[in-house]
Order: C-alpha cells, then sequence, then structure tokens
C-alpha cells in the first residue's frame, strides 16, 4: 500500500469505529422513541426498527389518564429551585474560595470536595429525619435544597476553576475605573464567568430534574411526584404499558438534550483570552 | 493633578514585613520612577496608594488628604498594570469609556472624549476591536488610553513596558514622556528597568527590600550614589566595584587589590588609609592606554564587544576585573596588555558597609 492509501484506510477504519460507537450509544434512545410512537408491543420478533404503525396515543394518553401535567410542573419547580439556589451559593463560595486566600481556604476547598465522596444513601436517613423535623418533608422547596446539597460541591469547584482563570486585575482595574467591589464582580467578573455560570445552572436544572432516590425517599403525597418517581408507576402489577413509559421517557429525557447543546456552546473556553498579554 | 505624599509607610503580609517606614513626597506634575530589584516592594507601594492592599501603618495623601480609608473609585487615580487588564468582553472604545461611563457621563460626552484619546494615542482604527484581536503594544495603548481619559489626579503605572519586546518598549518609552510633558499630570512609574526610570522620570526612588536607598534626579543617582546599592544599580553596564585597602606605597597613596593590582590615588585620599574600602569607578571613566603610562596600572585585555559607536573592554589582573566602556572603534586584541588609569576625581569611595564615604579635595 502506498502511504497516501493506507492513510485513508486508517482514517475509514475510525470513522467506521466512531460510527458503530455512535450507534450503540443513540440506538435506546432511538429505541424509547420508536416504542413510544408505536403502538405494538415492543416485544415481537424481528423487533420493529421502524414503526409500523406511527401514532402519537400514548402521548395523549399520559396526559389524560395519568398525572404527567402535575409530574412535569412539580419537576419543573424542583429543577428550577436547584438551579436558582445552586447558581447562588456557588457564585458566592467559589468566588470567596478563589479571592480571599487564608490559611484556611485550602482546608475548606478540600473539604467541599470531600464531601462529594459521601454517597446518597448514606446520608438520605438523617436527611429523611431532618427533613420531618424541619416540615421539609413532602415538600418540593425541601426536595429542592436536599438536590442542591448533593450537586454544590462540584458546581463550586467548577465555578471556582472560571473565577481563578480571571485575573485579579481585571476586577481591580473595575474598582479604580469607579466600581465597588461588589459592583466590579457583577460588572466585570461575573459576565466573564458566565459560561461557568451557565454550566452551573443547566447542572443544577438537570440533577434536579432526573434525580429519583431522594425525590423518593423525601416526596409522599402523589400530587407532589416528580417525573422520575412518576415513570415508575408505568409499571402495574400485571401490566407495564411501555408504550406509555416511552412516551414520558421520551419528555423526561428533553432536558437533559437541551442542557448538552447549551453547555456544549458555553464550555468552549477562552473568552477571557486577551485580557491579558499572550 | 496633585502632590502625593506618603508618610512612615509600613505594611506587612502577617509576619513578614515587606515595607518599612517608607516615606515619598511627589510633587504636583512630577515623574517619579520607582526602581529596585524584583521583590523589593514597588508593586505593593503603587497599591496600596491604589486602595487595592490595606495599609499596616502610615498615611498615603493625594492632594493634600488623606486617602486610607477611600475606596479605590474614589482616590482619582488611574492604574497601567503590567498586564495591561483590559476587559476582554468589552471593545477597546468600551474599554476606555468604561471609567466615564461609571462616573455616569452621557453617551455623546463619552463617544467624545474616547475618540480624542484615540486620536492621540493613535488608536482610531482599533475602537471596534475586542482586546484578543490587537498585538501586545496595541493592549499597552489602550490601557494608557482608558487611564488618560479620565484626566484623574495621579496616574500610576506597573511595569507598563515589560511585557513588550526591546524595540517597542523604548518607542512606548518616549511617549509615554511626551504624554506627561503633554498632560502634566503628577505620575509614579514603577520599573525594575533602571534604563527606564533614568530616561523617563524627573526624579527617582531606589528601593531595596522595602526600603528607600535614595532619592534624586537621574543624573544625581548617577553621579552621585550614597551607597553601594544605587552605585550598582544605576548605569549600564553597572559600575565597576575593587574591594581593597588604601596605603601608602614609595611616598603616595595608593588602592591595592590582595596586594597585587595597584592603583595610585593622590594626597586627597590620604585619609582613608589603612581602610578597607570599595573603589567605584564607571566604566565610560576609565582611560585605557596601549602603552605603559605614569600611575597606570598593567592589565590584559579579556573580551572585546565592539557595538558600533562604542567598544566594550573586559580587562582582568588577577582576580580583579574591569569593564571599560569607549566611544569609537579599536583594534586590540584579546589577550594584549593595556594599561588602566583612573581620574581621581570620578572615583567613588564605599565603607565597609556600603555607604559613600566624601573624600574631601
Ligand atoms: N499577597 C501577598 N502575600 C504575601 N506576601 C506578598 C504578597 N504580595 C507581595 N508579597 C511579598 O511582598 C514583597 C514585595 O512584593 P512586590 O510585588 O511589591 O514586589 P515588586 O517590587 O513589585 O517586585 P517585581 O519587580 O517582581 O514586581 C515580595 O517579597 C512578595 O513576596
Ligand atoms: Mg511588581
Amino acid at each position: 500500500m502506498t502511504p497516501q492509501v493506507s492513510a485513508i484506510a486508517i482514517r475509514v477504519f475510525w470513522f467506521v469505529l466512531t460510527c458503530a460507537l455512535a450507534a450503540v450509544v443513540f440506538f435506546p434512545y432511538y429505541w424509547m422513541f420508536v416504542s413510544s410512537v408505536e403502538s405494538a408491543s415492543i416485544f415481537q420478533w424481528p423487533p420493529n426498527l421502524w414503526p409500523k404503525e406511527f401514532s402519537l396515543d400514548a402521548y395523549f394518553t399520559i396526559f389524560e389518564q395519568r398525572d404527567l401535567a402535575t409530574w412535569l410542573r412539580n419537576t419543573f419547580v424542583v429543577a428550577g429551585c436547584t438551579a436558582l439556589f445552586c447558581a447562588i451559593i456557588s457564585i458566592n463560595a467559589a468566588y470567596a474560595l478563589s479571592r480571599f486566600k487564608t490559611r484556611t481556604t485550602g482546608l475548606f476547598t478540600s473539604i467541599i470536595l470531600f464531601s462529594q465522596l459521601l454517597p446518597a444513601a448514606l446520608i438520605v436517613v438523617p436527611l429523611f429525619v431532618i427533613f420531618q423535623q424541619t416540615g421539609l418533608y413532602d415538600s418540593l422547596v425541601g426536595l429542592a435544597i436536599a438536590d442542591t446539597a448533593f450537586i454544590l460541591p462540584l458546581s463550586i469547584w467548577l465555578l471556582k476553576g472560571f473565577f481563578d482563570q480571571i485575573p485579579v486585575e481585571i476586577e481591580q482595574q473595575a474598582m479604580i475605573d469607579g466600581c465597588s467591589r461588589l459592583g466590579a464582580f457583577y460588572r466585570v467578573t461575573l459576565p466573564l464567568a458566565l459560561p461557568g455560570l451557565v454550566v452551573v445552572i443547566a447542572m443544577g436544572f438537570i440533577s434536579g430534574w432526573d434525580e429519583f432516590f431522594l425525590a423518593r425517599t423525601l416526596i409522599a403525597a402523589q400530587d407532589n411526584w416528580v417525573l422520575s418517581v412518576g415513570l415508575t408507576s408505568f409499571r402495574g402489577e400485571y401490566t407495564v404499558a411501555w408504550n406509555e413509559m416511552m412516551a414520558a421517557a421520551v419528555i423526561f429525557a428533553m432536558p437533559a438534550l437541551a442542557f448538552f447543546m447549551i453547555v456544549q456552546r458555553y464550555l468552549v473556553a477562552g473568552l477571557a483570552a486577551g485580557a491579558v498579554k499572550g | 493633578m496633585a502632590p502625593v505624599s506618603i508618610q512612615n509607610v509600613r505594611k506587612a503580609f502577617g509576619a513578614l514585613e515587606v515595607i518599612s517606614d517608607f516615606n515619598l513626597d511627589v510633587q504636583d506634575g512630577e515623574f517619579v520612577a520607582l526602581v529596585g530589584p524584583s521583590g523589593c516592594g514597588k508593586s505593593t507601594i503603587l497599591r496600596m496608594l491604589a486602595g487595592l492592599e490595606p495599609v499596616t501603618s502610615g498615611n498615603f495623601a493625594i492632594d493634600g488628604k488623606s486617602v486610607n480609608n477611600l475606596a479605590p473609585k474614589d482616590r482619582d487615580i488611574a492604574m497601567v498594570f503590567q498586564n495591561y487588564a483590559l476587559y476582554p468582553n468589552k471593545t477597546v472604545a468600551a474599554n476606555m469609556g468604561f471609567p466615564l461611563r461609571m462616573r455616569g457621563l452621557s453617551r455623546a460626552e463619552i463617544d467624545d472624549k474616547v475618540n480624542e484619546v484615540a486620536h492621540v494615542l493613535g488608536l482610531e482604527n482599533l475602537l471596534g476591536r475586542y482586546p484578543r484581536h490587537l498585538s501586545g503594544g496595541q493592549r499597552q495603548r489602550v490601557a494608557m488610553g482608558r487611564a488618560i481619559v479620565r484626566n484623574p489626579k495621579v496616574f500610576l503605572f506597573d511595569e507598563p513596558l515589560s511585557n513588550l519586546d526591546a524595540k517597542l518598549r523604548v518607542k512606548m518609552r518616549a511617549e509615554i514622556k511626551e504624554l506627561h510633558q503633554r498632560l502634566k499630570t503628577t505620575t509614579i512609574y514603577v520599573t525594575h528597568d533602571q534604563v527606564e526610570a533614568m530616561t523617563m522620570a524627573d526624579k527617582i526612588v531606589v528601593m531595596r527590600d522595602g526600603k528607600l536607598e535614595q532619592t534624586g534626579r537621574p543624573l544625581e543617582l548617577y553621579d552621585a550614589p550614597e551607597n553601594r546599592f544605587v552605585a550598582g544599580f544605576i548605569g549600564s553596564p553597572a559600575m565597576n566595584f575593587l574591594e581593597g585597602e588604601v596605603a601608602r606605597r614609595e611616598d603616595r597613596v595608593c588602592f591595592s587589590v590582595g596586594g597585587e593590582m595597584v592603583v595610585s590615588l593622590g594626597e586627597k585620599f590620604a585619609p582613608l588609609i589603612s581602610q578597607a574600602v570599595t573603589l567605584g569607578i564607571r566604566p565610560e571613566h576609565i582611560s585605557i592606554h596601549d602603552e605603559p603610562v605614569p600611575d597606570a596600572t598593567q592589565m590584559y585585555l579579556g573580551v572585546v564587544e565592539p557595538t558600533g559607536a562604542e567598544t566594550t573592554f573586559i580587562l582582568k589582573s588577577g582576580d580583579a576585573e574591569l569593564v571599560v566602556v569607549k566611544q569609537g572603534r579599536f583594534p586590540f586584541t584579546p589577550g594584549t596588555s593595556l594599561w588602566v588609569s583612573f581620574p581621581t576625581d570620578k572615583l567613588h569611595v564605599f565603607d565597609t558597609t556600603g555607604n559613600a564615604v566624601a573624600v574631601n579635595s
């Protein structure tokens, strides 16, 4: 083989491999979608890779016969509150850890990261007790607070990384140019950390959206169910409403899709490039 | 425009004292250069004056009023940082207009002033660009523009040229000096480059280890350094130092380095006899001859460095080494013997503690 031919062969090989991997990753999602619009059983053989009888009945059914609208609303409340709490707390904490260096800052930063190691299963029982005593049990905001606690260490670390990259001189320049310390932060630093903030908000939203374990434990009334809990109700004692479940799953998966589309755009680093010598 | 006064300032980071009892008066409209080796506390002084760093004790006054308790924005100063600190998400015009916007000027006023300053600095064509699309020199100029657009009482510069290449540095040096002559704003300029300080400043403040070593006009510092540190810091190539003893030999007052190299000094140095001293002489003040002359010391030529207009020689004798700079070109080859003599009125004498010793004629 000439070098050109072998180079082409290598590229073809990688292309095929990439396509194969992508297919493996995408197939479950595709299958989920197909099952949601296919009225026939999903257990036929050979499987229906292309829906024969396309119908959106399952989507109507879940809204008409189940509480999907309520669950959807609840999930939005929980996810929205989680994103909000997460943003507010991590902006303040990350900025403090990035800019105010004292002897304890490093220790504190490590402790925050360490708390990430504790599994939810370990904390959920104490959390349950505390929530019952404080009246947060069976409340959507309470669930959002619990979700926030779990995603916060990661958010703080991520945002701290963004603040660390912004030269402190830019902020000091803003203070000389006429801003207060807080003004410099809101007018100059925060806009520069916007990509990080967007990622943190999206992360908070998604973690509040698809969390199941805490939602199952800390929420009781069916009126307060969120989607992840609601999804489990499609499994009846004798039957599983597969296409309805898949329809709900499609709706459930939408924000994750939106998340990655938003984050991809903002994760592109280098907004701060050009501020300093380079 | 305003005088600046720094009184008894001390600064400690925890237990580490980095500035001790610093005093400085800057006249209205004066250009003062703060020089010293890395880590001597130049930036710290500037940052305290700007209000970016708390003061441990002492007083900073601008225009006769203490600014110790004022926020940076209320001190009416402008600062140019070493890394320029441009706002990366704002255009050049928005960068320069930002201090004006913060002061509540109208759009039209801001545009007017920004255009005026952009014209002065030759930035007209760059106003719509973002900092990342500018060269180092252009960024530097934008940072300057942002500082002067507001017409503050005091300019503070912290090594603004150190990120530029040598050629651009020389050009910007002249531009900043010219700008100062036009605006006449009180300026404090931090640099570790003594050439920058010499060429630009009305007054130079030499610092070492958080202490002020000497203050004076550039040529005053050059001609009459008060101690060995200042003598060695100001001037390039640096002053030559020879350590030895003053003694009387064959009825003449001489200076000998380890008994080997002997330099004859003249009667006025008689009071120093049998004292260990350091002799300092600037490279351009040493005379060299290619044949023995009275009172000259024989040395051999180590290295010759022709630079066109002038030539640098490195001469050796035993452990002693001298750098000599002479105008013009010379045919000498390394290894040949040369005779050096020191004009006694150009000699600097320092005692063992490094302080200059006055030699009265
Ligand atoms: N935040 C800080 N905490 C502790 N020590 C500091 C801090 N900032 C500066 N220092 C110390 O103070 C001393 C003076 O620092 P400064 O930055 O003023 O030096 P400089 O003269 O500007 O040096 P350079 O020419 O390298 O910029 C240094 O020894 C430095 O290590
Ligand atoms: Mg410095």
